[in-house]
């Protein structure tokens, strides 16, 4: 396997039929209007040289090497800003083109160090392809001591953790700056000066204190070392290349893991990726580090007591242990007394032969995954109203949209790469709508700012849902054709939400949001074209989480505004994979492909394969876990790589839980917190090792390839199995491709999927089947899943959570750009430059009244847990509203989240919790004590 | 009654003394108007005195002098002087059209613009169908009078055709070419005219908002531009109803930062648009997609100040001027070692050596002129033995050179040539954007090679790598910065290359 | 069991009543049987049987909730 490198068509490629006919050195060639000369040449199989023009890039003209002969043009035009027209007769290689691509890279290389053969991109290096394509064989205007002007002895920027800038080596093709701007929209970076002077600059600062974001956009672009990962610096210039699939957030990137035999130097995004289409962000790119750090458990680990120390056992003794246990227990407490939760971080294949596992070989329904505590409402609501427990589009969709409303929702930092997306669809022109209580990023950014940004108060997202819909049927701007044909039950929603109690004046008072606001934004919403909502846990994590889902869904109905490009409901999924664990049937109450286990139909196709009769009720969710452990008819748990005794709220509650079990097993990359508490440790596979699918938040199912072997000699799928066995339960596969045959054999929406026709076409987005071999990237179309779309009746029901005299007030929880989740990756990589600590964000007038001042450490209490973070003070925060991350254990935010959660799921209420902040009294030590017993987050 | 007495306010007199010359007068008792200058640059501060006889004129006039002056009858025109300023034979030979209200009229003064004709222009425009105003200014001939020489007309036409709610109007007012400076002095004494120039060609074309782009350095004319914007409101020959016709155009003004490639127009629409001031490749072209993406006029101050008077007096009028298919006249600056510097309007025809010896009178150090550079930093360099040149686009373009904005800087023998072929090299490593490559360090590189031919030590070799870069130059830049400098290098070479080293029998001529 | 929601409500109790909440739009009856659908489709057995034993032991609960737990009562699975 050798170095896998994408073609470069020059400019990007132009929407429409390919009608523009052109001559290029004598070959034919048809391409769309406003294609570039070059592009159609290299669709023609002729490669122009170019340095600063690249397919991700819109053409800047710059270099001229690309320059061309155009019969009937004057001079020598470049062919990168010459769109094609009609007839075209283009000359790509002539003397006199030749005699000006050599005087170019003269003039270049005049100014470039000739260190090649030491230098970090010898080999891929575009400018030292250049020198070889134009024949450069002479600088003419002096080296050495006879040197002209130049930059070489200017000074390195190591500051950036992952990559470092040589502008030495600089040739000022601004491909980085551009792409910082086009691709990324971070605009950190620019051109200081004019002329020779011309320097790439982050901003008059080093790249580390700039607003750069470490997306990797910029070395990514760059065709020479100048902005090369420090990891090619160190290690040199990998040398195969294995397409995969990142393992954090649910955008799903395709990167390229390129080796030097089984080191891995660099991820670099695929340019084929649907996802992400080559590009990236700061933990994708260069966040892996995780994978081979010291704290990897690789060897499995049983113990007595949680109070014993770890011993180190074989494979057979820990899967023989556990088996022995697991039907130990059932016998003394009942088939019911045992369970697994599934893991969102884990492969499609992975996470399905839990479900077996509990469902076959457990012989109950005990089976429930991370996604209960991110995005079930989502599953509930979509499910309730279209059909679907899936987000509408693909990613593409939001370059269609007119208005974009994200609610709940921070995608700069907690989805970057489809932030990325939205944001370049924002600077072309599309109207944004946030509803979120902070002040995100998004609300106003460099060339973008939000039309109205309802900063309401957390808790009400169901009233300001309920106000806009109110505002829709009132003033007249329903779309009565999408919904007298395509919609059912609409009377009876049409008369509970033109009740005057939702007129957006009637619900100030409860969000705190003016009724002009809401107005005004439901009426862009309805009128401006193509509307889409993004949403996050900023939605789904309340006590009303599925009532939302299912207004937002009213919301999109009523207007028309599903099953087209440019519209819909988009969730943006937290975790990898989220959207799969949720297909594969992880949930209690459904088989994989979201059907109910009362179905006997469906368990009947089980029922014949697997050889069992599987139960017809619903087993325990993860809250039920806990209050079944605690009330002692719950005895044992298999949790498969997510730390719950750090992502799950009320800390206390759950650690007490984890302790009332008999067996704890825990399959993971690490002794995470829940480990603490665990008896078997099953060292599990980092995303480089496995070898499966994710399905992202696009219903996107992805290839995830093996880049090395499994480093516990084992892969995750095959020690469940083993353990089935080892209960007693026949369940063996060869591969997981394997598996994926049995999931496409029994899922109808996954009928055509399997890793040959996947790693032919890439990726699909499900439903796959085999009338529709290429997915379905926008569902509802013609019509519903679920026939017709149904309104439902969403009645604002506040939370239990209020703010007190005690507790005044609200904390709400998010994410930040450079860490992930509850930091056990992220924490060990050198992400942590960026958030070294969780800080407790409070508005300076909440910050006054209380004495505390920027970096102050606080105590941060509620009814439930006390913990302490250090304070900043945001006018990000509205009044009465703080906020922090959960990345770091210490800082502890679940030690004060509560046990409310969604009515209809019982996904915890994270983003509402009543709190009171105090400087803190205790010394630093005192706070280091607490670590110890209590830790940090929420939410997938 | 009190005498009226003109004294300009331009920068070039007020350079000089003009403003306590005019303080001095009004002391003594005159009522002091301040105008435009008329352009005689060696007269200045020249007083001109409202008589029977025309204005009379006297200067240079020192503060030392006005005195004297008085005391002699200048208030009554009595006094030894220049005679009415109209029958000098340098304003004479003249045909001013575009320069008929400078050094005239007082600039701040709607009333006085709109005496002397300044409103006839837009008052026939706006009588006309817009298609017909593009067409008349089609048919006038003008070309682009910033330098490129493109017709006018086309390029109204295009943005005229572009199907966009939002258009504009930009005027380049970025005058950064050394040794020239009419635009300044339009400006400055007359701007009323560029302003109903850009309001005929947003009439024409459908736009809405105009911008001037003024270079910083000149802090007068911005004043000026800017008086005379509020005064143009007032009478509503600017706003949502120009002169009741129901079309709504407004001006802003824009001061540039200091760069010289600013003057460029994609530069100037960056630089108007708030980024740097970088070239953006064309296509698209500003007609097209100009500022902020729209269909945009970008015109030199000259080009829309030409308009008011072709739809004033008819295209024919203006085009019956010229030659070939450079028509009507064009403002000429001259400059350098120069005996009488100034501005000359004329039309397009008359010879390079009458200009510089005619109107010039000769260089200022009485030596014998060596060369002249015409068209700014950027054109070629011309010896004595082109003076037959006819001021023409197409005929300087045969003879690799080019008219531009009509600069005209004059060398005596003691000119070294090397040296000017090296500062057109440095000005242009100095100026350059930056964005293309041959420009941002071929400039470098060529002051470099300029400086080892001067040293000689490998000329030969160095003169071929110096014609390659011409050549790299010439055909690879992104805009003309990068692609006109080589006309001065090469022109200096070819025109002097003894001043190189080079043996005077290979000169070519 | 351990109080640990500081509300002093069981678990069974607090999540019916979010879920009568909900349906309070509608008359008692139907939003009991609301309410008792929903719960015989994604509760765990024994949840829906604790839930009718506190019921029948008294709590102190919604009037909805124990006519949830009357509907819920003859289909509970025994232990």
């Amino acid at each position: 396997m050798s170095l896998l490198k994408e073609p470069d068509f020059g400019t990007p490629a132009r929407a429409g039929e390919a009608t523009v006919e052109i001559t290029v050195d004598g070959i034919g060639v048809a391409v769309a209007p406003g294609t570039s000369v070059l592009r159609a040449a290299k669709d023609a199989g002729i490669d122009v040289p170019k340095l600063c023009a690249t397919d991700s890039l819109e053409a800047f003209g710059s270099c001229r090497l690309c320059v061309v002969e155009i019969d009937g043009a004057r001079g020598t035009p470049a062919s990168c800003t010459t769109p094609v027209a009609p007839g075209m007769v283009v000359r790509t290689q002539t003397g006199k083109l030749g005699k000006l691509r050599r005087g170019v890279m003269e003039l270049y290389i005049s100014d470039h160090p000739l260190d090649c053969l030491t230098c970090s991109a010898n080999g891929d290096c575009e400018l030292q392809d250049m020198a070889g394509v134009t024949g450069l064989r002479e600088v003419r205007y002096g080296s050495g001591v006879d040197a002209g002007a130049n930059h070489m002895d200017l000074l390195k920027d190591t500051s950036n953790p992952y990559f470092e800038f040589d502008p030495a080596k600089c040739i000022l093709c601004s491909r980085c700056v551009r792409a910082c701007d086009e691709v990324q929209g971070t605009l950190a970076l620019t051109i200081e000066g004019r002329g020779f002077g011309s320097a790439v600059s982050p901003g008059g600062t080093d790249f580390l204190s700039s607003d750069c974001v470490s997306c990797g956009a910029c070395v990514q672009a760059c065709p020479t070392a100048t902005l090369q990962e420090k990891s090619v610096v160190e290690l040199g210039m990998p040398t195969r290349s294995v397409v995969t699939t990142c393992a954090y957030c649910g955008v799903g990137c395709s990167f390229k893991a390129e080796l030097r035999g089984d080191e891995l130097v660099r991820m670099v995004p695929h340019k084929d990726g649907g996802a992400n289409e080559g590009h990236s962000c700061v933990k994708g790119r260069f966040a892996f580090g995780y994978a081979s750090h010291p704290d990897r458990v690789l060897a499995p680990r049983v113990r007595d007591s949680i109070a014993d120390e770890w011993r180190e056992v074989s494979w057979e003794e820990a899967i023989t242990h556990t088996a022995q246990r697991l039907r130990a227990i059932q016998a003394e407490h009942g088939t019911g007394s045992i369970g697994a939760i599934t893991s969102s971080r884990c492969t499609n294949e992975e996470v399905y032969v839990v479900q077996k596992m509990v469902r076959a070989a457990f012989g109950n329904n005990n089976v429930d995954t991370c996604a209960r505590v991110c995005h079930s409402p989502t599953g509930y609501g979509l499910s309730q109203t279209f059909g679907t427990s899936a987000g509408t589009q693909d990613f593409a969709s939001v370059a269609d949209a007119d208005v974009i409303m994200v609610i709940g929702s921070n995608p700069t930092d907690a989805h970057p790469v489809f932030g990325s997306r939205m944001k370049k669809r924002l600077r072309q022109g599309a109207q944004l709508i946030v509803v979120d209580p902070r002040h995100i990023d998004l609300v106003r950014s460099p060339h973008i700012e939000a039309a109205h940004h309802l900063a309401l108060n957390p808790g009400t997202n169901v009233a300001i849902v309920n106000a806009m819909a109110h505002v829709v049927v009132t003033e007249g701007l329903v779309d009565r054709a999408f919904v007298d044909a395509r919609c059912e039950d609409v009377p009876e929603w049409e008369a509970f939400i033109a009740d005057p109690v939702h007129a957006p004046e009637a619900v100030e008072e409860i969000t705190g949001v003016p009724a002009a606001d809401v107005r005004a934004a439901a009426r862009l919403y309805a009128t401006a074209g193509n509307a889409a909502i993004y949403y996050g846990l900023g939605v789904t994590e309340h006590s009303q989480g599925s009532t939302m889902v299912m207004g937002m869904a009213n919301l999109a109905m009523a207007t028309g505004n599903i099953g087209r490009s440019g519209v819909g409901i988009n969730p943006l999924r937290g975790q990898n994979n989220v959207q799969g664990s949720c297909d594969m049937g992880s949930f209690p109450h459904e088989l994989p492909g979201y059907r109910h286990v009362s179905d006997g139909s469906v368990r009947e196709v089980y029922n014949e394969l697997w050889g069992v009769d599987l139960l017809d009720e619903p087993g325990l969710r993860i809250p039920n876990m806990f209050d079944s452990a605690l009330d002692g008819s719950f005895r044992a748990l298999f949790v498969q790589g997510e730390d719950i005794a750090q992502s799950d709220p009320n800390t206390g509650h759950v650690h007490a839980a984890l302790a009332a079990l008999d067996l704890v097993v825990v399959q993971d990359l690490f002794v995470n917190e829940t480990a603490k508490f665990a008896h078997v440790l099953l060292p599990g596979t980092s995303f480089l090792e496995k070898d499966g699918t994710f399905t992202n938040a696009e219903r996107r199912i992805n290839r995830v390839r093996p880049v090395m072997p499994a480093r516990t000699g084992k892969q995750e799928w095959q020690i469940v199995c083993e353990i089935a066995q080892a209960m007693g339960y026949p369940m063996h596969y060869d591969s997981s491709a394997q598996i994926m045959d049995e999931i496409a054999l029994t899922t109808p929406t996954f009928a055509g999927v399997s890793f040959a026709h996947l790693d032919a076409v890439g990726s699909v987005q499900w439903p796959c089947t085999e009338q529709l071999p290429g997915g379905t990237p926008i569902m509802h179309v013609d019509g519903f899943v679920r026939g017709k779309g149904r309104f439902m009746v969403t009645p604002y029901v506040p939370t239990r959570e209020r703010s007190t005299r005690r507790f005044p007030l609200i904390l709400t929880t998010g994410r930040i750009l450079s860490q992930y989740n509850v930091g056990a990756q992220t924490r060990r990589t050198a992400n942590v430059t960026w958030h070294p600590e969780d800080v407790l964000e409070l508005h300076p007038h909440d910050a006054e009244v209380r004495g505390v001042t920027d970096g102050d450490r606080v105590e941060l209490s509620s009814r439930v847990g006390t913990t302490s973070l250090r304070a900043r003070i945001s006018d990000r925060m509205p009044v009465g509203v703080c906020y922090t991350t959960f990345h770091h254990p210490v800082s502890g935010a679940n030690v004060v989240t509560t046990d409310n959660s969604d009515w209809a799921t019982n996904c915890p209420e994270y983003k509402v919790t009543a709190v009171q902040v105090t400087p803190s009294t205790a010394p630093r030590a005192a706070a280091s004590a607490h670590e110890r017993t209590t830790v940090g987050a929420a939410g997938a | 009654m009190t005498v009226r007495v003109f004294v300009p306010k331009d920068s070039a007199a007020v350079s000089v003394g003009a403003d306590e010359v005019a303080d001095l007068l009004a002391r003594a008792g005159a009522q002091v108007v301040r105008t435009g200058s008329r352009g005689m640059l060696w007269l200045e501060p020249l007083v001109e005195v409202e008589t029977d006889r025309g204005r009379v004129g006297y200067g240079p006039v020192t503060a030392e002098d006005v005195d004297g002056l008085v005391a002699a009858g200048m208030l009554d025109g009595a006094a030894d002087g220049l005679g009415p300023v109209e029958d000098l034979p340098w304003m004479r030979a003249q045909q001013r059209l575009t320069f008929a209200r400078v050094g005239l009229v007082d600039p701040a003064d709607p009333d006085d613009h709109e005496r002397h004709g300044g409103l006839d222009g837009l008052r026939a425009a706006l009588a006309m169908d817009p298609a017909d105003v593009v067409t008349a200014v089609t048919d006038s001939g003008l070309r682009g009078r910033g330098g490129a020489g493109f017709p006018t007309g086309i390029k109204w036409k295009t943005v005229a055709g572009a199907a966009s709610d939002l258009k504009f109007v930009c005027c380049n007012a970025d005058e950064g070419d050394s040794g020239t400076f009419a635009d300044r002095m339009l400006i400055e004494g007359d701007p009323f005219t560029l302003l109903t120039g850009m309001t005929i060609a947003a009439y024409a074309v459908g736009a809405s908002e105009g911008y001037v782009y003024v270079r910083s350095e000149y802090p007068d004319a911005v004043a000026a531009l800017r008086t005379a914007i509020d005064a143009a409101r007032g009478r509503g020959w600017l706003g949502d109803d120009v002169l009741g016709s129901g079309v709504a155009f407004d001006v802003h003004v824009r001061v540039g930062a200091g760069a010289y490639i600013c003057g460029e127009e994609t530069s100037m629409l960056e630089s108007l648009e708030g980024k740097r001031g970088t070239v953006r490749p064309k296509p698209p072209i500003p007609a097209l997609e100009g500022l902020f993406g729209q269909p945009t006029v970008v015109n030199n101050v000259l080009s829309l100040a030409s308009v008011p008077t072709i739809l004033a007096h008819g295209a024919d009028a203006y085009a019956a001027l010229g030659v070939g298919r450079s028509r009507g006249t064009q403002v000429f600056q001259l400059g350098g070692n120069i005996a009488r510097g100034g501005v000359v309007e004329t039309a397009f025809g008359i010879s390079l050596g009458e200009l510089v010896e005619t109107f010039g009178g000769g260089t200022l150090t009485g030596r014998p002129v060596r060369a002249v550079q015409v068209g700014g930093p950027l054109g070629a360099y011309l010896p004595v033995e082109r003076f037959d040149l006819p001021m023409d686009y197409e005929a300087f373009a045969a003879s690799g050179a080019m008219v531009g904005h009509g600069g005209i800087v004059v060398f005596d023998d003691t000119v070294d040539m090397s040296s000017m072929a090296r500062f057109a090299m440095e000005f242009c490593a100095e100026e350059s954007c930056g964005r293309c490559t041959p420009c941002r360090i071929g400039a470098v590189r060529g002051v470099e090679t300029i400086d080892r031919i001067k040293a000689g030590a490998n000329r030969e070799a160095d003169l071929v790598l110096l014609e390659d870069l011409c050549e790299l130059m010439t055909d690879g830049s992104l805009c003309a910065m990068g692609g006109l400098t080589p006309l001065p290098v090469r022109s200096a070479i070819r025109h002097f290359g003894s001043d190189f080293g080079i043996p005077v029998t290979e000169e070519a001529r | 069991m351990p109080d640990y929601h500081h509300d002093g409500l069981d678990p069974v109790v607090r999540m019916a009543e979010d879920m009568v909440a909900q349906f309070a739009h509608r008359p008692p009856d139907d939003a009991a049987a609301a309410v008792a659908a929903h719960v015989r489709k994604f509760w765990d057995p024994r949840m829906r049987r604790r839930l009718v034993t506190v019921v029948d032991e008294g709590a102190d609960v919604d009037p909805v909730v124990v006519r949830v737990a009357e509907m819920l009562s003859p289909g509970v699975p025994a232990p």
